[in-house]
């Protein structure tokens, strides 16, 4: 698949510089803008084109122009201070003259045409393949706390209650599958698509690859806030902060790196804006917002600040536990001198500069606080503070038609995760030896307090280093439209206490077993960095045949894992990731696209320095009732599970659709066929070993004498205990495919109500290519019963998930009263989970042995006698089925202008709160229960002067 | 909008306009002697209460203003606390409009109802409140003490040409400082199935309500549409008990209407639909609770709920829809409205323990009907009377879980009749005189406890306002008064009940056969801000017993209630 990738990818780069030079037809735009309920033009009004550099401003009249407009569909976009922007789709011909004529509003609720949900037929900036762009207006008007409710406007995403109470990773086109794929713990299929989808915030890519704020494999209790082992914790990212949101779930260009299900680019609110508050609330959640921007030197310059504060309160449990997000940001833009020809910036509104240095400061905290409630349960208690500070510079020199950007960040984070609970143990052996060796122990016995701390820091570097061509000439048959290259590096690490507990009190849940492999407190400081080097390159061509357009958008992109602390070490792993998007427009208002290409995603820092395994296996266990008498004698094993071999994973991506674009009167409809292969995702693999565990004589055992005895050395004897070191490794399979579809209905005048209809059907397949040993208590039990002379192993299940899910959403808008009014449904149409695998009594596929020999028995023999004990049900694969039924679940939402710009929003998730039956036992299906709450946005410029 | 207004009488008319005035009187006595009384929420003949929750949070503002709601309860009998009637609303509400779909919500008669193009601004506000209610003398599953921060507004504008729209929200969180021995937010409605517990924890409620209306007007022809929900979350608050519960009320009503050439004479129909929901979770870790189920007049059993036996999950399904007609003329300078519809309940609770598989199912299904008139006519010069009576049926029966055939059967037959005259607010000097009577017959036959009630009870109402305005300013002081008597009461003997049904069961029942009486009194002052209007309100309640029956276990002590309102105009 690579190789016909790459073939293509220089066939289409050779066929677009073989092709001859000739006038391509092209079309012009004019228009007048005027304001609400007058006829007057309104001068100075930036008149843009979505996703290309062309622009103009209004003159004195309102009127406009832009020509060389290219055919097909486009978003003109207007702005001007102290109006509302506005979006206008339009269809453009091929040649000759449209005119379009705008109305503008102080409150976006009263423009002509509003739109209020995701748009599939804009395109991401500088991107062919298939995207939603979900602007300022959808997002207003959209109610969510964070980035993850605004998504829920891109097709096949489940609609959520809006809140900050539960962790927010968010997959593109993947779903989580029943359980993870190793027993001991490990990423499950969800955990790798939220990882592999990046989230890129005002044009720096966030992580959570550095985050080590991971524990639970092993039993310790895992806090609901802690977000490490996915993707970016997307509650850090408020909604009323964002200003533009293009969702890239295809074919993304070389641009983008360290992922594997799509990308999600994120501009944040910078420019002069009017000052607003707004604040929300609901049962469980409240939150309050303030923005305001102010330009200054002629509009040379601008600042914006916005501050964010969120809090919710879980009902449901009876801990009364918080969480509270707090967030600030600070942008500052400086523009000098302007660049030639009209051209815009990459927010593809304001004209672009000679020299722009864009200033990012973010600072955000998000704190889960569950106290201690006495009358429950004594000093039980759980609590993470993450706090984020990131500062990003991007300095843009405009040169001829070209721009060269300069991105450089730096992100620092603080991690704590605290968590306490009463453990109760039967009497253990225990020791607290931190070297390999033999000591001894003591027992742990009874109650205690169980707690610990996971005190850690991930920092961030990272640059980019990008030259970006548009022409806006673009004589001839065929032109070049975009070509870009640039350079990326990057270097993440985390640093801080670490792992904090007191050894004698192990936090963990279960009962302490030595062979299992516990991990002992360790420090962040000395783990090594994830250094990466990323170069890319890409073009985009055009070229007109016959009365079609045709685009299409090659690049590579090369990535680089480092082996050392900088980017001038070694190189540890690498990939090469060719990718092409090709478009065909026979009409302007049909589009046929296709693509493939290949992505990969990096480990994080955890998964190429995971911490050490402690093995203490015991060799005397004397537990008397006298406390004096007794004896414990344990030998400790350390075992590095850290895996030279691991390195980039890397997704092969296909996809082909088309778009319908009819507008707003005849209505539009967009189909996407997508086909993902992770071929070797980072799983946790089982690696059996054998410790050997000495046996020793006791003497001077005599009860009564308040002495516990001593052991006799050398030992009398030894036996092998298995064990298992989990190791990371690039095993794991992920296969996502499926389709996407959206249909937009054309526009009703008279009921001023438009329908839109999206959807999607995912189905994902997870499986590893490591051995499954089965049911983990069953194999516990292997590993201390010397009686049990083997276990046996299985092929690898396939974890398997589908889902189909349709979204009706019909938004009634009445401009007059500023109103509108958006009732969404959303249909689960199918929705399962299921392993597959072999589940009979000849389902195992070999034997290890005490001494860790793996033994494979072929299928043919599986029956004879001497396999009896294997011959059981294959437990652990046979994880139940699940099925939902079909079902519904609506929102409504109620939005009203008030005063100049302000808005009062009503809002209920789930309004109809259906419950339905299902199955001859009467199971019940749950939904998301009911979330109501209303929204309020004050316009403060009367009292701050306005926004210049 | 000012339809009287618009409709001043002359000179000519007033030999006329005395004979309305005498007919209307008349009808006043005569409904006034019919043995009249019922205990809703507050007493008027504008329907059952409108909000079917606690009725801290029920809004101020004038009965008819929200009698259009999609969200009025359809065939069922809400049993409210005893309340004084609510002002006249000089100030703030104005003459009742009249029309079918401000008397009953009939939406097809909304563009007509509310005049297109009309002075509407007047009906549009904003407001916040806060009210307080406690008191001993409230029935067993009423919240016991309660304090509420309310929002609430209400809008009406033109769309189009044509069209007429309205909306209104209320969004209100509410604290029991001790609440009620169950977490069912509205526990008296006609279906006898009740999850009760031994425990009333703090609890806080929130709770919004969100409902429009929208109507247009094409040639003879009105058509519209109204919709809303009501949906609400409560939970306990620092006690080591958790009950959760929401509800979730959506309904929709259409109508059509047509103007036929005579007498402006307006026909229609309408439909109406409703499917409220309410889910309830009980998880007594680590305080244990006992759970009883209350299911007509029988002895409940009682459930442990404790760690042991898990977090226990009511819920209960209602489906009401009803399909009525109207009929609206102006005769003799007056204008009638008259109404009917006719409907169908079915009420399910499922209650077990939140894992269970197997889920028992307690059915109550009624039928029944409703019956609306109003007539309004202008009285001499200055006078506008409204008169309106309605008359409400249903009966039903239940079916428990555990038993087959029908448990017990109920019925409920509501009549009502409200008279309000008054002055034109726009004068100096304003008067608005209000009052009528209810009557409420109920009867409940347990063919499982071998018991039954009936009871006939009239509740006679009345308030009196007046304002005074000092150019844009105005102050309206008002008070008002409800007293309840029984006609027949014949219900079981308590004490020789046993120990839950005296707890859960007799003092409710006594509650409604109960002599009482409430009173209020009320403030409202207008003060001009700027292009708007600033409009504060005050009121106190008290409500007690007249007599004290302990062989029934009736109630005993005084209610009160006060509340502040701070409202905006355009």
């Amino acid at each position: 698949m690579m190789r016909t990738a790459a073939n293509v990818f220089w066939l289409c780069v050779t066929a677009a510089a073989a092709l001859p030079a000739q006038t391509p037809p092209e079309a012009r735009l004019t228009g007048q803008v005027t304001a609400r309920g007058s006829s007057n033009g309104v001068a100075l009004v930036t008149v843009s084109l979505e996703g290309t550099p062309r622009a103009t401003s209004t003159d004195s009249t309102g009127h406009w122009t832009l020509v060389n407009v290219p055919s097909g569909s486009q978003i003109l976009v207007t702005r001007r201070l102290g109006y509302a922007p506005s979006r206008t789709p339009i269809t453009v011909p091929t040649t000759g003259a449209l005119t379009v004529n705008i109305v503008l509003a102080t409150n976006e609720l009263q423009l002509d045409r509003l739109i209020v949900t995701a748009d599939r037929s804009a395109r991401a900036r500088g991107e062919l393949g298939t995207a939603s762009v979900i602007d300022r207006d959808a997002i207003a008007n959209q109610i969510a706390s964070s980035l993850q409710g605004v998504l829920e406007l891109v097709p096949g995403v489940q609609l959520q209650p809006p809140g900050i109470d539960s962790k927010a990773q968010f997959s593109l086109r993947s779903l989580g599958t029943n359980t993870s794929s190793a027993g001991f713990g490990g990423s499950s299929s969800g955990d790798i698509g939220s990882a592999g989808t990046l989230i890129v915030l005002d044009g720096v890519p966030l992580s959570n690859n550095a985050n080590l704020q991971s524990v639970g494999s092993r039993g310790e209790t895992v806090s609901p806030a802690s977000t490490a082992g996915g993707g970016v914790d997307l509650r850090r990212i408020p909604a009323s902060t964002l200003e533009r949101v293009e969702v890239i779930s295809g074919i993304p260009s070389a641009r983008w790196g360290d992922l594997t299900q799509g990308a999600i680019v994120v501009d944040t609110r910078a420019a002069a804006t009017a000052p607003e508050l707004a604040a929300r609330v609901d049962p469980v959640t409240r939150e309050g917002n303030i923005v305001g921007g102010r330009a200054y030197s002629d509009d040379h310059q601008a600042i914006t600040l916005t501050a964010n504060l969120a809090q919710s309160q879980q009902p449901v449990t009876l801990s009364n536990a918080t969480t509270l997000r707090a967030a600030a940001q600070f942008a500052h833009r400086l523009r000098l001198g302007l660049a030639p020809g009209n051209r815009v910036g990459p927010d593809g509104r304001t004209p672009l500069a000679r020299y722009t240095f864009d200033t990012r400061v973010d600072w955000s905290r998000l704190k889960f606080d569950a106290p201690a409630r006495e009358d429950i349960e004594a000093n039980r208690n759980s609590f993470t503070d993450d706090r984020d500070l990131r500062v990003g510079e991007r300095a843009r020199l405009a040169l001829g038609s070209g721009t060269v950007e300069l991105t450089a960040a730096y992100d620092a984070q603080s991690q704590l995760t605290r968590e306490t609970q009463t453990r109760l143990r039967p009497a253990t052996p225990f020791t607290d030896r931190l070297t390999e060796g033999r000591t001894v122990g003591s027992f742990l016995d009874g109650p205690y307090l169980g707690a610990y701390e996971l005190d850690g820091a991930p920092h961030l570097i990272y640059s980019r280093l990008e030259w970006d061509r548009q022409p806006l000439s673009q004589n001839g048959r065929w032109s070049i439209t975009e070509t870009r290259v640039g350079t990326e590096l990057r270097r993440e690490w985390n640093s801080g206490q670490g792992y904090l507990f007191d050894i004698a009190k192990p936090p963990q849940q279960s009962s302490f077993n030595g062979t299992r492999g516990f991990d002992r407190p360790r420090t962040f400081d000395g783990i090594p960095p994830l250094v990466t080097t990323g170069v890319y390159a890409d073009l985009r061509a055009r070229v007109n045949f016959a009365g079609m357009v045709a685009e299409v958008q090659p690049g590579v992109r090369a990535d680089l894992l480092n082996n050392g602390d900088w980017w001038w070490s070694g190189s540890r792993s690498s990939s090469l990731e060719p990718r092409l998007v090709v478009q065909l427009s026979p009409r302007p208002w049909f589009r046929l696209r296709a693509g493939a290409g290949e992505v990969g995603k990096l480990p994080t820092v955890e998964q190429l320095s995971p911490a050490l395994q402690y093995f203490d296996l015991v060799n005397v266990n004397r537990y008397t009732i006298n406390p004096a008498e007794r004896l414990a004698v344990l030998t400790t094993f350390i075992r590095d599970p850290t895996n030279k071999d691991l390195g980039i994973s890397r997704n092969v991506k296909r996809e082909a659709g088309f778009e319908i674009d009819g507008g707003d009167r005849r209505g539009a409809i967009t189909f996407t066929y997508f086909n993902d292969a992770l071929h070797n995702a980072i799983t946790i693999r089982r690696d059996p070993g054998t410790l050997q565990r000495d046996r020793y004589a006791l003497i001077d055992t005599a009860q009564g004498t308040g002495h516990p005895g001593r052991i006799v050395d050398p030992p009398i004897g030894s036996n092998p205990v298995p064990y298992f070191l989990d190791r990371y490794v690039n095993g794991g399979e992920l296969r996502d495919y499926g389709a996407e579809f959206t249909v937009n209905f054309p526009f009703i005048p008279r009921l001023r109500t438009r329908l839109e209809l999206s959807g999607a059907t995912i189905h994902t397949s997870f499986a590893t290519s490591d051995r499954d040993y089965g049911n983990v208590a069953q194999l516990q039990t292997f590993q201390v019963d010397t009686t049990i002379k083997r276990v046996a192993f299985f092929d690898g299940a396939s974890r398997n998930a589908s889902q189909s899910l349709i979204t009706w959403r019909l938004v009634h808008h009445q401009p007059s009263l500023g109103l509108v009014i958006t009732a969404v449904i959303q249909q689960r149409l199918t929705s399962t989970r299921a392993t597959t695998s072999r589940t009979d009594s000849l389902s195992f596929v070999g034997y290890l042995t005490r001494t860790g020999e793996s033994v494979l028995v072929p299928e043919d023999q599986r029956t004879l006698p001497q396999y009896g004990d294997l011959r059981a049900a294959r437990a652990s694969a046979s994880a139940s089925a699940t099925t939902q039924p079909r079902d519904l679940l609506m929102s409504l939402q109620v939005a009203k202008s008030i005063g100049a710009s302000g808005r009062l929003s009503f809002y209920v998730f789930n309004a109809f709160d259906k419950i339905v039956t299902f199955g001859a036992d009467g199971g019940r299906s749950v939904l998301s229960p009911t979330r109501f709450g209303a929204e309020l946005t004050i316009p403060t410029a009367t009292f701050f002067g306005g926004g210049r | 909008m000012n339809r009287t207004a618009g409709n001043s009488a002359t000179g000519r008319r007033v030999p006329i306009n005395h004979f309305c005035a005498a007919v209307v009187a008349a009808i006043a006595l005569l409904c006034a002697t019919t043995p009249l009384s019922a205990q809703d929420t507050p007493p008027t003949a504008w329907g059952r209460a409108y909000d079917a929750t606690s009725s801290t949070s029920s809004d101020m503002a004038a009965a008819w203003l929200s009698a259009w709601s999609p969200l009025r309860p359809i065939i069922d009998a809400p049993r409210g606390l005893l309340r004084a009637p609510l002002a006249p609303g000089l100030l703030d509400a104005g003459a009742p409009l009249s029309g079918a779909f401000i008397l009953a919500g009939a939406a097809g008669g909304l563009a007509r109802d509310l005049r297109h193009g009309s002075d509407t601004a007047r009906f549009s506000e904003i407001r916040v409140r806060t009210a307080n209610e406690s008191g001993a003398y409230r029935r067993p599953l009423d919240v016991a003490a309660s304090s509420v921060m309310q929002a609430s507004g209400r809008g009406y504008a033109d769309v189009g040409a044509r069209g007429v729209a309205i909306g209104r929200f209320v969004i209100d969180q509410e604290h029991n400082s001790r609440s009620a021995f169950t977490e069912r937010v509205a526990p008296y409605l006609s279906a006898p199935f009740v999850v009760t517990d031994s425990l009333e924890p703090p609890m806080d409620r929130t709770r919004a309500r969100l409902e429009g209306a929208l109507g247009f007007q094409l040639g003879e022809f009105g058509v519209g549409g109204a919709a809303g929900v009501e949906v609400s979350a409560n939970n306990s608050v620092n006690v080591p008990l958790r009950r959760t519960g929401r509800t979730d009320t959506p309904a929709a009503n259409l109508g059509v209407e047509r103007t036929l050439p005579w007498l402006s004479l307006r026909v229609g129909a309408y439909y109406r639909w409703s499917e409220p929901n309410e889910s309830n979770i009980l998880n007594a870790t680590p305080r244990a609770t006992v759970e009883y189920s209350l299911a007509g007049l029988a002895e409940p059993f009682g459930i442990p709920i404790n760690a042991t036996s898990g977090a226990s999950y009511t819920r209960i399904d209602r489906r009401a829809t009803s399909t009525g007609g109207s009929l609206s003329a102006r005769v003799l300078s007056a204008d009638i409205v008259v109404t009917h519809e006719a409907g169908q309940r079915a009420d399910d609770q499922t209650q077990a323990p939140l894992t269970a598989n197997r889920i028992d199912t307690q059915r109550w299904r009624a039928k029944g009907s409703e019956t609306r008139l109003e007539v309004q006519r202008r009285l001499v010069r200055t006078l506008t009377a409204t008169v309106v009576g309605s008359y409400e049926s249903l009966h039903g029966d239940g079916r428990r879980a555990d038993l087959n055939g029908i448990a017990f059967t109920g019925a409920n037959a509501r009549r009502a009749i409200e008279v309000d005259v008054r002055t034109p607010a726009e004068r100096a000097w304003s008067v608005a005189v209000n009052g009528g009577a209810v009557q409420l017959v109920d009867s409940l036959t347990d063919y499982v406890a071998q018991v039954g009630t009936k009871s006939d009870v009239v509740t006679r109402f009345a308030a009196a306002e007046v304002a005074h305005r000092f150019g844009r300013n105005a102050l309206a002081l008002g008070v008002s008064g409800a007293s309840t008597s029984p006609r027949s009461a014949s219900i079981p003997p308590a004490l020789s009940r046993q120990p839950q049904y005296q707890r859960l069961i007799a003092p409710a029942v006594a509650y409604a056969v109960a002599e009482a009486g409430a009173y209020a009194g009320w403030l409202t002052m207008t003060v001009p801000f700027r292009t708007s209007l600033l409009m504060v309100t005050a009121r106190a309640e008290r409500t007690s017993p007249s007599s004290a029956v302990p062989s029934r276990l009736q109630p005993t002590g005084t209610r009160s209630a006060w509340s502040v309102g701070l409202g905006i105009r355009p």
